[in-house]
């Protein structure tokens, strides 16, 4: 073949590669984007069925076909009203996610700066200790819990949800320390010449730089504590209980015969409403953090 | 202000690496004192043991004659700037400057107006209100000067400030550096791996290696009459041009040459069996055939730079290079940097002058000045001749 011939081929043969990988490209590219829909199919159904069965009528259930015709709107405002006080356990909900996740966002972010930054014999050890804790179950630990709660004179009180918060969370903790540890210590170094100690060091410098994490461990510590049912229905009297456990128990009808399932259906959407706003909220933030801390496996 | 003492001062790291090994020096109330030395040879150890960042494990530190061995970095009085500046990154400018001023509980008025000098001397006006992210790095390094000069210590200490920046940057900013100091006359102590810097800022400067100063002096002194072979090598650009030589029969002989000691005068009877010569490379002048100096060595050229105002020539001579741990100390950066395996000969490099005909690649005959050979004992590495700093510019920075 002529060096002519060969360059011929090579301009022929160019378009058709470069076609191949459009198709290659367009190929992943739809594989993709079905993968995604699927996905969001499995996690969007069950909200869409239980938005479509809350406006069905009271006594029908669950039954009946898909789209309910008419709808009740009117459950909405029975969930709201009808039954218990809505607002009343929506507040305890948000003093008991608070107690239990802005004290512990602090303290584990100031456990990870200690892990990540100060120097102290041990300090590893202690640190592989604190993060082997996360690898006991609950089941395992929730009776003895449960049992130092009652013996410290805690049940019936919010005193539990306290001492959570200010104990930190060992996965935030870990969390934190990875984040700290990526930092240049001359930023340490510097705030140490300009005179300031570890505690004002940690509150002015790494604290106002550690929005993105903040973000995470509010939303992953604040999710669970919204959520939490097991510990409140143990622990906490009627007045005290959160939002979770009074949709939960507190929907049937006034001969406690039967669950009224399109209302607490109502009510449980109702209840996700705040966690969805303080989602999108935080969204950036969350995003910034998950990148900034490693969490994106 | 207030000069620095370091009495014997010892830094061993947990892990055994003793990083400072008994480091005697007093640095002048005022002075420019700059750390030089190679990778890894305690320079950076040794100032942070100033500022109080590391403990030291023996000795003393005296700071206007007060002992501040075992005070806390913010009671020291020094203000230090970091080689990636250690900005605030969430604070404004102005907030960077005024932070340290804060935390000692200045009066807001106070800290306004030193603020605002230190911006005027910088010319910081226009960058008060930006972040660091939003600044250059030649800005930022600004920012981070301002904000040791608007704490007004009485030392500065500065840790290779210019080493992120790029090459015509730094040369600016060498030149306001040494401007400031002359304006403020503060004691500064400036560590670089960057002779240049070392030979251009520091009224002295401090050789390092391993742990331990070298040679303390003007670098006026350091280049011309280096101490031991350490300081010979390290100290100037390109480096002194050494080889291993032997002394017999009245000659100086190594590779294939052999060099009247005649011509040394009475000094050559000091000399040992073996040494170490070391030839600087602008002392070398191009000769030719009809000409018969009475030491000269021949080569052939191999690489060949024209810088304009200079040529550099490169040629092997029929030697071993030169191994000591000091070289190999200095060369361990170079090294891991280098495109082809080391020479198995040594290399000499020639500064000649500019509108020298081309020579890659062909014949060089070269005169030597005996009076400007340095000589080391390849046992203790000290210089064997000395000689006297010479009142010339420094060809590398001149």
């Amino acid at each position: 073949m002529t060096q002519g011939a060969v360059a011929a081929e090579g301009v022929r043969a160019r378009p058709r590669r470069r076609k191949r990988g459009v198709a290659k490209r367009l190929a992943g590219s739809v594989l993709l984007h079905a993968v995604v829909v699927v996905l969001a199919v499995v996690f969007l159904a069950p909200i869409i069925w239980g938005f479509l069965s809350s406006l069905r009528e009271v006594h029908q259930g669950v039954s009946g076909s898909a789209i309910p015709r008419p709808a009740h709107w009117d459950n909405y405002r029975y969930a709201w009203s009808g039954l218990f006080a809505f607002s009343h356990y929506l507040r305890n909900t948000a003093v008991l996610t608070f107690l239990g996740t802005a004290p512990a966002v602090l303290t584990s972010a100031l456990a990870g700066y200690a892990f990540a930054r100060m120097r102290a014999r041990g300090r590893n050890a202690f640190f592989i200790f604190v993060l082997a804790t996360t690898f006991i179950p609950f089941a395992v630990s929730f009776i003895p819990t449960f049992w130092v709660i009652v013996e410290l004179g805690m049940y019936s009180t919010r005193w539990p949800w306290v001492i959570w918060g200010i104990s930190g969370n060992a996965f935030l903790i870990f969390l934190f320390r990875q984040f700290y540890a990526s930092f240049p210590s001359e930023l340490d170094d510097a705030a140490a010449i300009d005179g300031a100690g570890h505690l004002r060091t940690f509150i002015q410098i790494y604290l106002p730089n550690s929005i993105g994490p903040l973000a995470v461990a509010v939303v992953i510590l604040g999710t669970g504590w919204w959520g939490e049912y097991i510990y409140a229905s143990l622990l906490l009297p009627d007045r005290l209980l959160p939002l979770g456990v009074k949709v939960a128990n507190g929907y049937y009808d006034p001969g406690q015969q039967f669950a009224l399932v399109p209302i607490q259906l109502a009510g449980s959407l109702l209840f996700t409403i705040p966690p969805l706003l303080a989602f999108f909220a935080l969204q950036k933030r969350l995003a910034r953090g998950i990148v900034t801390t490693g969490l994106k496996g | 202000m207030a000069g620095i003492e370091l009495q014997t001062i010892v830094k061993t790291f947990p892990n055994g690496v003793r990083a400072v090994d008994g480091v005697d020096l007093t640095i002048e109330d005022g002075e420019f004192m700059v750390l030089v030395g190679p990778s890894g040879c305690g320079k950076t150890t040794l100032l942070r043991c100033i500022a109080g960042l590391e403990d030291v494990s023996e000795g003393a530190i005296l700071i206007g004659s007060r002992d501040v061995t075992d005070v806390n970095p913010k009671d020291r009085d020094i203000a230090m700037v970091f080689q990636n500046y250690a900005l605030y990154p969430h604070m404004t400018v102005r907030k960077n400057l005024a932070y340290g001023l804060k935390v000692r509980r200045t009066p807001r008025k106070e800290i306004a107006a030193r603020i605002a000098e230190a911006a005027r001397i910088l010319g910081l006006e226009e960058l008060m209100d930006r972040r660091p992210m939003a600044l250059s790095g030649g800005q930022r390094q600004r920012v981070a000067m301002g904000r040791a000069m608007a704490r007004r210590p009485a030392v500065y200490l500065m840790d290779e400030p210019l080493s992120n920046l790029d090459a015509k940057l730094r040369v600016r900013v060498r030149g306001d550096l040494s401007r400031l100091h002359s304006q403020l006359g503060v004691t500064t102590v400036y560590v670089t791996h960057d002779q240049v810097e070392a030979m251009t800022l520091g009224q002295r400067a401090a050789v390092m290696n391993e742990g331990k100063i070298q040679q303390v002096d003007t670098p006026q002194a350091l280049y011309w009459s280096p101490s031991n072979l350490f300081v010979a090598a390290f100290i100037g650009s390109p480096s002194m041009n050494l080889v291993e030589a032997r002394v017999a029969d009245g000659c100086l002989r190594f590779a294939d040459f052999s060099l009247p000691l005649s011509e040394l005068g009475p000094e050559a009877a000091n000399l040992p069996d073996r040494i170490i010569l070391g030839v600087r490379p602008e002392h070398f002048a191009q000769v030719d055939e009809a000409q018969s100096p009475a030491w000269a060595i021949e080569g052939e050229v191999t690489v060949e730079e024209n810088l304009g105002a200079e040529v550099l020539v490169v040629f092997p001579v029929n030697a071993p290079p030169i191994e000591t741990d000091e070289i190999v100390s200095i060369r361990a950066g170079e090294e891991e940097e280098a495109l082809l395996a080391q020479e198995a000969r040594a290399l000499f490099t020639a500064r000649l002058p500019s509108g020298t005909r081309r020579l890659l690649g062909s014949k060089i005959r070269l005169a030597l000045d005996p009076a400007r050979c340095y000589f080391f004992d390849p046992d203790t590495r000290e210089s064997l001749l000395s000689r006297a700093p010479v009142d010339e510019p420094i060809p590398a920075l001149a």
